[in-house]
C-alpha cells in the first residue's frame, strides 16, 4: 500500500495544494490510500511504518509559483521538542525508531502564490494540477515497485 | 540588591507564556508570577456573527480540544433555542468528549510531561521530548502515540473528522452513529484500555520516586470545581457544577452551570492576557480553586466505572480530604483515561445509540444561552447573547486554564521557593519551575482565545531593570 499525505490547510488558499493534488488519486493509482492532514504528528508514524512507499504532497513556499519539484527523503531524528508539525523527514524517523521500518518516501510540492486567509487556489496553481497529478501517479508507481526507487 | 529570573516562553505547554522570578536582596526567591502573553480576541470578533456558525468557528480556537468549544457552544446554542437535545444525541456528545478527553490527556502524559519523568528534570533540553523517548523508552512512547491515536479514532468514526467536526449542531448532532462505526470503536476498546492500566499500574511504582515534586508543586489548600450528576457521578458532558473544599466537604452542589455567574468571578491582573477567575463568596484574590482531573476526582462522589472507581479509592489514600499536590494532576488523568474508555464501552452499548433521532429543530427562543462541559483541562463555559435575529451581541468564554490562573501563580512560586537558588541559576531547577505548569496542562491558545514553537529564554534582571544573565534554548 502507498500512503499519500495530502498536508495543508485549504483555508489558506494555496496551502491547499496538496489535497488538491491528492484529490481523486485513489481512482488513478491501485492501493493507494490518502490521508490528509493539517500537519504531521507522532501519531503518523505507526501508519508510515505499515506503508510500502510514502508520498507526501505538500505546498512550498518557495519557488516560481505553480512550480512542481519532487525529491527523496530520508529518515532524520527529530528537532528540539517540537511536537506540532514533525517534517516528513522526522516522520519517517520517528517510524524507524518505533516500529523498526521507514519506508521509501518521496516530498513533492507545488509551490503557491497566495497563503492568505480563504478557499480556492491562485490561477497558476490550479493550472499547474494536471502535471502535479501526473508526477504524483508517476511517484506512487515507482513506490510501488518491488525494488521500489523513485522516478526523479 | 533585588533580581528577577525570567523564563519566556514556557515549553511544552500549548501556547505562550512566560514565568518570572522575583529574588530578594539575598539572591532567595521571594515571589513568581506566570504571565500569558498571547491574544486572540475570540469573544471581540464573534460579535455579530450568527449563533448557529458559533460551534464551527470556536472549534478553531484550539487544535487540542476542538471538541470541547464545539460542545460547550453547542449547548449554548441549544439553551438560546431552548430545546431538549435527543437522549441519543447526548449519548454521542458524551462519547466524543470523552474520546477527546482520552487524546488529550494522552498528549499530556506521554507527550508533554513523560520525558520529565523518564529522562529526569536534569536531562538535556533538547533530549527532554517524546522524540527522544522512541530511542529510550520506545514502548512507552508506542503506548503513548496508540492511545492518542485511538481518541481520536473515537472522534473521527462519530464526528466525522479528528480536528475542527462540524458535528455537534445547535440542537443536537449532524449524524447518527453507525453501526460499522460502534464497531470499529468497540475493536479498539481492549488494548486502550490494556494501554491505560498499565500506564497506570507503572505510574504508581514510580510515585515513590516524586516524593519531593508531590511535596512541593503547587501543593496548598484550594477549592475545587468539577461537574457531577445528581448522584455525584462524574459526568463530563451535561453535569452541574459541584465545589468541594480542602477537607473534601461539598461548598456548593448542583449549581447550574448557566448560573456561573453568581459564583465565579473572573479578575484581571495588568501582567497577563490570561484572567483570574475565582469563587465569588470567598473573593479576589482568596476565591482560589482548581478544575481539572485532580479537581474533577476531589469532587466526585464516584468515577461510575467499574475499574476507575477502583483507582478512585487507591487514589483518595494520597490526601486526608481532597488531594492537594497538583503533581497529582498527572495520576488523575490516568484514572480519568481509564474512566474515559470505560464510559465509553458503557455508551457504545446503550440500545439507542444508533438511533437516527439525532437533532431537535427549534428557531432561537432565547436571547441568551450559556453551555458548559468538562474540557481535558477543566470547566468550559459559552456564554452568549442575542439579538431576535440570532446575531450574537455579546460573548464570554469562562476557559479552563484560566480559572486555573490563581493557582498556577502559587505553584510556581512555591517550587520556585523550594528548588531555585538565584544565585546559581541550574536548568533541573528552571524546569521544574516549568514541569509544575505543565502538571496543570494549561492551554494558552484556548485560555487567551496561540500556538507555536516555544523556545526557552531566562533573563536575570537585576532591581534597576539591567540583564545580568541570559539563557536561551
Amino acid at each position: 500500500m502507498i500512503l499519500a499525505f495530502a498536508l495543508g490547510n485549504p483555508l489558506r488558499r494555496d496551502d491547499g495544494a496538496g489535497g488538491a493534488v491528492a484529490r481523486g488519486l485513489e481512482a488513478l493509482v491501485p492501493d493507494l490510500e490518502v490521508l490528509e492532514a493539517a500537519e504531521l504528528l507522532p501519531e503518523h508514524a505507526e501508519a508510515v511504518s505499515r506503508a510500502d512507499g510514502v508520498l507526501f504532497l505538500d505546498a512550498a513556499a518557495a519557488g516560481p509559483p505553480g512550480e512542481v519539484r519532487a525529491g527523496p527523503l530520508a529518515p532524520s531524528a527529530a528537532r528540539i521538542a517540537v511536537l506540532h508539525a514533525l517534517l516528513p523527514e522526522e516522520v519517517l524517523g520517528l517510524a524507524r525508531a518505533l516500529y523498526g521500518r521507514a519506508p521509501p518516501a518521496v516530498l513533492l510540492t507545488v509551490a503557491g502564490a497566495d497563503f492568505t486567509f480563504g478557499h480556492g487556489l491562485s490561477a497558476e496553481v490550479e493550472a499547474s494540477l494536471p502535471r502535479a497529478r501526473e508526477r504524483a501517479c508517476e511517484l506512487a508507481a515507482a513506490l510501488s515497485e518491488p525494488r521500489p526507487r523513485p522516478v526523479l | 540588591m533585588s533580581e528577577r529570573i525570567v523564563i519566556d516562553p514556557v515549553t511544552r505547554i500549548e501556547g505562550h507564556a512566560k514565568i518570572t522570578i522575583q529574588l530578594d536582596d539575598a539572591g532567595a526567591v521571594k515571589d513568581a508570577r506566570f504571565h500569558v502573553v498571547e491574544f486572540r480576541g475570540f469573544e471581540k470578533f464573534c460579535e455579530g456573527r450568527s449563533f448557529r456558525e458559533m460551534p464551527v468557528i470556536t472549534a478553531r480556537i484550539c487544535g487540542i480540544c476542538p471538541v470541547s468549544h464545539l460542545l460547550a457552544s453547542a449547548k449554548a446554542t441549544d439553551a438560546l433555542l431552548a430545546v431538549e437535545i435527543p437522549d441519543t444525541a447526548k449519548k454521542l456528545r458524551k462519547i466524543v468528549n470523552l474520546g477527546q478527553l482520552v487524546q488529550s490527556h494522552a498528549l499530556s502524559f506521554f507527550h508533554l510531561s513523560s520525558p520529565d519523568f523518564l529522562l529526569g528534570y536534569d536531562a538535556e533540553p533538547h533530549r527532554r521530548n517524546v522524540l527522544a523517548l522512541a530511542e529510550t523508552h520506545p514502548e512507552v512512547a508506542k503506548d503513548g502515540i496508540r492511545l492518542r491515536k485511538w481518541g481520536q479514532e473515537v472522534i473521527e468514526t462519530v464526528a466525522g473528522k479528528r480536528i475542527h467536526p462540524a458535528w455537534a449542531t445547535p440542537g443536537g448532532v449532524a449524524r447518527p452513529l453507525t453501526e460499522d462505526g460502534r464497531d470499529k470503536i468497540w475493536a479498539g476498546l481492549a488494548e486502550a484500555l490494556d494501554i491505560a492500566q498499565r500506564t497506570l499500574s507503572w505510574w504508581k511504582r514510580v510515585l515513590e520516586d516524586h516524593q519531593e515534586e508531590a511535596r512541593t508543586f503547587g501543593n496548598f489548600p484550594s477549592l475545587f470545581m468539577g461537574m457531577v450528576d445528581e448522584h455525584g457521578l462524574l459526568d463530563h458532558t451535561d453535569g452541574k457544577l459541584r465545589f468541594v473544599s480542602e477537607t473534601g466537604e461539598i461548598v456548593k452542589d448542583q449549581i447550574d452551570p448557566a448560573d456561573y455567574e453568581e459564583w465565579i468571578g473572573e479578575a484581571v491582573e495588568p501582567d497577563s492576557y490570561l484572567k483570574s477567575p475565582y469563587f465569588k463568596p470567598a473573593g479576589y484574590p482568596g476565591g482560589v480553586y482548581r478544575v481539572g482531573p485532580l479537581a474533577r476526582l476531589n469532587v466526585c462522589t464516584r468515577a461510575g466505572t467499574p475499574h476507575a472507581d477502583e483507582e478512585l479509592a487507591e487514589f483518595r489514600q494520597l490526601g486526608r480530604g481532597a488531594v492537594l499536590s497538583s503533581f497529582h494532576y498527572h495520576y488523575a488523568r490516568l484514572i480519568e483515561i481509564v474512566y474515559g474508555i470505560e464510559r465509553i464501552a458503557q455508551l457504545l452499548g446503550e440500545p439507542d445509540i444508533l438511533s437516527d433521532d439525532v437533532q431537535a429543530v427549534a428557531m432561537r427562543n432565547r436571547t441568551r444561552g450559556i453551555g458548559a462541559c468538562e474540557a481535558p483541562r477543566g470547566t468550559l463555559f459559552h456564554d452568549y447573547e442575542a439579538k431576535p435575529g440570532g446575531i450574537l451581541t455579546r460573548v464570554n468564554l469562562v476557559i479552563a486554564t484560566g480559572q486555573n490562573n490563581l493557582a498556577m501563580n502559587r505553584t510556581v512560586a512555591q517550587i520556585a521557593k523550594h528548588f531555585v537558588n538565584g544565585r546559581k541559576l541550574v536548568e533541573g531547577m528552571l524546569n521544574r519551575v516549568e514541569a509544575g505548569i505543565r502538571a496543570f496542562d494549561p492551554c494558552l491558545s484556548c485560555s487567551t482565545h496561540a500556538a507555536g514553537q516555544m523556545p526557552l529564554r531566562i533573563e536575570l534582571i537585576d532591581a534597576a531593570g539591567a540583564i545580568v544573565d541570559v539563557a536561551e534554548r
